[in-house]
């Protein structure tokens, strides 16, 4: 079959698809009219005739049959709202056979026969045998079965439940704090879960804000294939992963970001087809699309394969985020483009500034001549919201981890004439206290760390008394009376049942140009190594403090720390940075675990003889031994992790010859 | 005549209309607000939902004393929690009022030989919204 033609059959069948859906929700929610039921069958009807165009047999027998349904509707004038179930769960077996899925043609024709019948559709549907395979299996997602019905319930509803489940919960570990941990067995099992079902029915609550990407971007591969097209070029985008679930307010922000990436890859990103060949490549561009959930986060990724961005641009820029800043600055474009050559920046200065307003943070990356990808880090969800808490003046704030880059120590301040900024790898960043960026009156820390805030192209360095750990939570926001009041983008609560308020990253970085530099207690002290020389280290964890606190720990010691968050993403940091002498990697973590990083490594010519530590929670000698045959260097348990013999082991296994 | 929550903030006594009030609690631990208008002491965590707590002598023209409880004002689904120092109790309001300068404040009448404030809820938190910015 022709791609092409399967592609445009694709682009044309989502967007009829998408207008059947809401107009079926209409019509469940008993507000379908005759026009209803006449754009049901122009669409019906369409899509019957182009799909058996394009060779897509099936869909077009089952477009037949919704036509059929709809004939009989559009002839008495009403459509019962109970067959609008039946209907919509045809839509969705009609989408997924376009991505690849199986789908019964004949049970399905059965089934909307039998529903025809108003005597029966009454009754609830009866189960087709090959359900399983009509559900869509994207997790939490509308999964519309043929005879589930489906509900229309208003965003406000949900998030009303959304409220008691978090209230209960908090309730509940307000409980658990009070009884502490001097209580039996049996009540510490009932409260432990009891949490349990609380946090699976905030999960499941959740799962109800949140839509699959793939509800806004069906129609882009079309989009891009005729923006392309208007400027001479061929132009094909890739979808991945789009099942990934993310918040409605998010969903409702993301099609203009996306968009305006894409036209930038299209526009600046991918060279004419002539200029393609001439440099080996094929003739028509490619851009992926993809999409991954990171725990509480959702990182989207716009990978072209176009020239990628100017190198007297990419010689500027020490690492992504610098790229990405680099690039968003305001007038670039303008300035400093030559022609499209680096006109990559077209705009991105707005894109940014929204996916901040979400909470999220942008990356590029770029090889000359080869692609550029532009990654964009989103919170899957709005109601709840990564956090490190940190504590100042006795009272303890959140900040979202999409903002933060790491945590330095005091040890590092260095003064420059009037300004107390921070040494972070030769980089002189501003140092601010908490205190004055949000308002407050407290002592001047004697020491303590400093945590590195991104936002607004900038980052500042904010010392805080100490850190108190990393959590999920459930984001309220202050109300009325306190909307006006900047620095906070909400509250959450702590086990205690008392409140933590979430700083909110931007106005952080803008305050810190006014408010005065924290006195300094300490004359600063020398780095213990001279950066140069300083053994490069990589740390490997999914969790942001389990990796700040040992890159406390090694960079104190005067090791030059480097960070991942998976396996994949340490396999990328080592192919940039070679000289990397010892890995420090977790088990547990997403997309590529330790297990599978130990393997990777070890069958690369290049890493085969690498130091790797495994440092985990799972002490069980299985994994030890798991571990030690996977050919790690040393095992360390985090229930009896200590500086000590941290630094002990990595010394031994960094100078061993 | 719709009943009053008669309270005591300093020396004066005062009362809401009940119509304004949701409920009344003892005072909660209350989280400051860095940055917040005078008048806000913070937030509380009322059963899982974050409430601003608001002091209103300042207001009044009365000195401050403990708040020992807080008065949740409710005006239509604006919520804040009003700290008093004491709760006398639940009577009608008084039918006619003299007109009082005083801001937040409806208007003045005697109940029982004592001078009674009674107090104007949606104005009272619109002057501090307003002075939030």
């Amino acid at each position: 079959m022709d791609e092409r033609l399967l592609s445009i059959f694709r682009g044309e069948a989502t967007e009829r698809l998408d207008r059947m859906v809401q107009t079926l929700l209409a019509v469940e929610a008993g507000e379908g009219d005759a026009e209803a039921i006449r754009e049901l069958f122009r669409h019906a009807h369409s899509l019957k005739g182009t799909a058996g165009m394009v060779g897509l047999g099936d869909i077009g027998t089952v477009a037949a049959a919704v036509e059929d349904v709809l004939s009989q509707a559009r002839t008495s004038g009403e459509l019962d709202p109970a067959q609008a179930g039946p209907l919509l769960a045809v839509t969705d077996a009609i989408r997924g056979a376009m991505e690849g899925r199986p789908i019964d043609a004949p049970a399905i024709v059965a089934q909307l026969r039998g529903s025809e019948a108003p005597a029966e559709a009454a009754a609830p549907a009866p189960e087709p045998e090959r359900e399983p395979e009509l559900a869509r299996t994207n997790g939490g997602a509308p999964a519309a079965r043929p005879g589930v019905r489906m509900l229309r319930v208003s965003a406000d509803r949900v998030d009303d439940l959304l409220d008691v489940a978090g209230q209960a919960l908090t309730g509940l570990r307000q409980w658990e704090h009070a009884v502490g941990d001097d209580v039996d067995e049996f009540t510490r099992d009932a409260l432990e879960q009891g949490e349990t079902l609380m946090l699976g029915l905030q999960h499941a609550v959740l799962d109800l804000r949140t839509l699959p990407l793939a509800s806004i971007v069906g129609r882009l591969p079309r989009a891009v294939r005729d923006i392309a097209a208007a400027e001479g070029k061929e132009v094909s985008l890739d979808l991945v992963g789009v099942d990934a679930q993310l918040d409605r307010a998010i969903l409702d922000t993301l099609p203009d970001l996306i968009v305006h990436l894409l036209r930038n890859a299209v526009s600046h990103g991918i060279e004419p087809p002539q200029e393609r060949e001439a440099a080996g490549k094929p003739r028509a561009g490619r851009i992926v699309l993809r999409a991954e959930t990171r725990g509480s986060e959702v990182t989207l990724t716009i990978a072209d394969d176009g020239r990628g961005v100017a190198p007297e641009l990419l010689a500027r820029a020490q690492s992504p985020l610098e790229l990405a800043d680099l690039l968003a600055t305001p007038g670039l474009s303008t300035a400093e483009a030559v022609g499209d050559l680096s006109g990559r920046g077209v705009g991105l200065d707005a894109v940014r500034r929204d996916l901040e307003g979400l909470g999220g943070a942008m990356l590029v990356t770029s090889e000359p001549g080869a692609g550029a990808e532009f990654m964009l880090r989103l919170p899957a969800t709005l109601a709840v919201l990564g956090l490190l808490l940190v504590e100042r003046g006795g009272q303890v704030f959140g900040l979202g981890l999409t903002n933060l880059e790491e945590v330095v120590e005091s040890d590092q301040i260095i003064v420059l004439g009037e300004r107390v900024a921070v040494d972070v790898r030769g980089e002189a960043i501003p140092l601010v206290d908490l205190a004055d960026v949000l308002g407050m009156t407290a002592p001047r820390p004697a020491s303590g760390p400093a945590v590195i805030v991104a936002a607004l192209n900038r980052r500042v360095a904010v010392r805080v008394d100490g850190l108190r750990g990393e959590r999920e939570g459930i984001v309220k926001p202050l109300g009325p009376l306190l909307a006006g009041v900047p620095g906070y983008v909400g509250a959450t609560f702590l086990d205690d049942g008392s409140i933590a308020l979430i700083a909110d990253g931007r106005h952080i970085v803008r305050r810190s140009t006014t408010v005065a530099a924290p006195v300094l207690d300490a004359p600063p002290a020398a780095p213990a190594r001279a950066a140069e020389t300083a053994p490069k280290v990589l740390v490997v964890d999914d969790q942001f403090t389990v990796r700040e606190l040992q890159r406390t720990i090694l960079t104190s010691a005067g090791y030059t720390v480097l960070t991942a968050r998976d396996g994949r993403e340490a396999l990328e940091q080592l192919a940039q940075e070679p000289d990397v002498r010892l890995v420090l990697t977790d088990i547990e973590m997403p997309v590529m675990d330790g297990f599978a990083l130990l393997l990777a490594l070890r069958d690369d010519a290049r890493w085969a003889t690498l130091p790797v530590v495994v440092v985990s929670s799972r002490g069980g000698d299985d994994d030890r031994r798991r571990g030690a045959d996977a050919g790690a260097d040393a095992y360390i348990d985090k229930a009896q992790f200590d500086q000590r013999t941290l630094l002990g082991i990595v010394q031994r296994l960094v100078e061993q010859p | 005549m719709p009943d009053g929550v008669h309270v005591r903030v300093g020396a004066g006594r005062y009362a809401f209309d009940v119509r304004d009030v949701r409920e009344v609690e003892d005072r909660q631990r209350v989280t400051a607000v860095p940055g917040a208008p005078a008048g806000v002491l913070g937030v509380c965590n009322l059963r899982g939902a974050v409430l601003p707590v608001v002091q209103v002598n300042e207001l009044l023209g009365q000195d401050a004393e403990g708040g020992r409880f807080i008065v949740i004002a409710d005006v239509d689904g604006f919520l804040a929690g009003v700290t008093v120092d004491e709760i006398l109790g639940v009577e009608p309001l008084p039918g006619e009022l003299e007109p009082d300068a005083a801001a937040g404040v409806r208007g003045r009448a005697l109940v029982d030989g004592e001078l009674v404030g009674v107090l104007d809820t949606g104005e009272i938190l619109r002057l501090l919204a307003d002075a939030a910015g």
